[in-house]
């Protein structure tokens, strides 16, 4: 029932027109709707049909416009998608948490399969959409729709790994996943196999490239740095540690190549992780120097390389960090890489023994700013999320997976 | 009433309801659809705009005047265009249309803004009832939609 005053309310929104104006539809959806976040557009979907079809076309136009808009404000938000284990639900979720809103996390996915122990991984953050994956299988996730999209397995091998690669392809606009499988005997590991899945399709397809180096080890562990690729200028990026290079697959003609890498500071780094940063790809190297005389106190020092001339491959080793002491006990040699940041993780700290309740906190250290902060995520504390282990950033996209995959499913029936 | 020296072109719009409006060319010419016209040479002394109407066209001056004058500085100019958009949404919905068809890309720009900032928080009905659109769904289609997009309606203002 409408009381009288909010029929008095109405009436000054709408003012001496009785009826109100009518926008041309150009204005409504170019230059209002793609201002929205994508929740706000999904709701909208019941306006009426009209609205509800054109919010679901997957209108290339309204969709770059509206992701433009939304990339232009990821400088100023704190918000990450993180990937993790929910002990109640026994499923791997994909959650969405403000770094500075007090970490509150607002669960947004759920994995369709009880895969306890096999933690998925989060890709970057490509125009919206992110892959979701392990060594067995893989989504794509729109996070701000809150669709997945689960890819058909290749047909198995025994004793196998798969590594996912996301990428996107701007010559095409194809979004496409290329994976390894990687198998092993007594003799050792290699790469079997190579397949790309094209986003809209329905199926793998194999592909055959020519090799920069051989793709084996005797151990599986030598070929596990080569997942979730760095994806940049249409090209999957890698470090491969042994061969002190960078693995480049180009997304466009399907082939390898290598990006030298200087050597001497890998040498004595005990991590190194593969990131972008502000369309530069970078190198984040971590060292733990033991110092015995403090008692088991560990110096962390961080060195970041940063590839400032891609088509002419000239490395710039930006800056040494020294950002806390890193007590054996309390720490975790962990560290996380998300879209321009690191998280160091913490291992959790008994804080209140007789409570049991679990204190957890992080440190991210932000590349371009070069500030270190503590982040705290609350829920990580009551117990039913753990363990994180996978951040990347989140880009508001209406690019609506279903209506794509509907249009595959056609395309493959007819 | 400003005092015109030689060097100030001036020129005189008419607006829907024959009002006319003298106003300094400069000022003018940051409707690129008036730039247009005068480029062009198709205009004579008086620029016929039938689309605006005097109401409006005030403030468009208003906002034009601002906008011109570069001492402005970003702060300030931020400052004064979010005071600007503080009017009720029926009147958005007029300088919308004007800023559309004189083609003033920021006077519209921040205008949408304005409207998409009021339509962020709102329920499907308040958007037909506000922008005049029949719901053509049936009752059990809408609630099919609102139910698989449950999360979507989360936290959205009450009518």
């Amino acid at each position: 029932m409408k009381t009288l005053k909010k029929h008095s309310r109405v009436n000054i929104d709408h003012d001496h027109h009785g009826s109100c104006i009518r926008l041309p539809e150009d204005i409504m959806f170019h230059h209002i709707l793609t201002r929205l976040p994508v929740k706000s557009l999904v709701g909208f979907r019941c306006v009426s049909k009209s609205w509800c079809s054109f919010l679901t076309s997957n209108n290339p136009s309204f969709i770059d416009l509206h992701l433009s808009r939304s990339q232009s404000c990821l400088a100023t938000t704190t918000n990450l998608l993180m990937s993790g284990y929910d002990k109640q639900l026994q499923r791997e979720c994909l959650l969405l948490t403000d770094l500075e809103g007090g970490g509150r996390a607002t669960r947004l996915l759920m994995a369709a399969d009880t895969i306890e122990n096999e933690r998925l991984l989060l890709s970057e953050n490509i125009n919206g959409l992110v892959c979701w994956h392990n060594t067995r299988c893989a989504y794509i996730c729109n996070p701000s729709t809150r669709e997945l999209v689960k890819l058909p397995i290749i047909p198995q091998t025994t004793r196998r790994i798969d590594s996912y690669n996301f990428g996107f392809d701007p010559s095409s606009k194809e979004f496409k996943v290329l994976n390894f499988r990687i198998s092993w005997t007594g003799n050792g590991a290699t790469c079997e196999s190579f397949h790309i899945f094209t986003l809209g399709s329905d199926s793998w397809r194999r592909i055959h490239p020519a090799l920069p180096f051989v793709f084996s080890d005797n151990l599986p562990w030598g070929l596990f740095s080569l997942i979730n690729a760095v994806c940049l200028n249409g090209a999957l990026h890698w470090i491969h540690e042994d061969m002190a290079t960078i693995l480049v697959f180009d997304l466009k003609d399907e082939k390898f190549r290598v990006i030298p890498l200087s050597s001497d500071v890998l040498l004595h780094a005990s991590q190194n992780i593969l990131l972008q940063v502000d369309g530069n790809l970078v190198v984040v190297c971590i060292r733990h120097g033991l110092n015995y005389y403090e008692n088991m106190e560990m110096e962390m020092e961080i060195e970041i390389l940063t590839l400032e001339d891609y088509q002419n491959e000239i490395w710039i080793k930006e800056s040494i960090i020294n950002p806390f002491r890193w007590d054996r006990d309390n720490f975790d040699d962990y560290v996380i890489p998300a879209v321009g940041k690191i998280l160091l993780k913490r291992k959790t700290l008994f804080k209140n023994v007789s409570s049991g309740e679990v204190h957890l906190e992080d440190f991210c250290y932000d590349i371009k700013h070069k500030s270190l902060t503590s982040i705290r995520i609350p829920e990580l504390s009551e117990g039913w999320l753990s363990p994180v282990h996978g951040f990347t950033n989140h880009i508001e996209s209406i690019f609506s997976l279903s209506s794509q995959q509907t249009k595959a499913l056609s395309k493959s029936g007819n | 009433m400003a005092t015109t020296t030689t060097e100030t072109k001036m020129l005189t719009l008419c607006t829907s309801d024959k009002q006319q409006f003298q106003i300094e060319e400069t000022i003018a010419l940051q409707a690129v659809t008036i730039r247009n016209m005068v480029e062009d040479e198709c205009a004579s002394n008086v620029i016929p705009l039938p689309n605006v109407n005097s109401k409006i066209m005030i403030q468009i001056i208003e906002y034009l005047k601002k906008h011109v004058d570069s001492s402005v500085s970003k702060e300030d100019m931020e400052k004064f265009d979010s005071a600007f958009v503080e009017k009720k949404l029926s009147e958005i919905f007029d300088i919308i249309l004007a800023a559309n068809y004189l083609n003033i890309k920021n006077l519209l720009d921040i205008c949408c803004q304005r409207v998409a900032d009021v339509m962020k928080n709102k329920s499907p009905e308040w958007v037909r009832r506000t922008f005049n659109i029949v719901n053509d769904f049936t009752a059990e289609e809408e609630a099919k939609i609102r139910k698989e997009h449950e999360w979507a309606f989360e936290g959205v203002d009450e009518d």
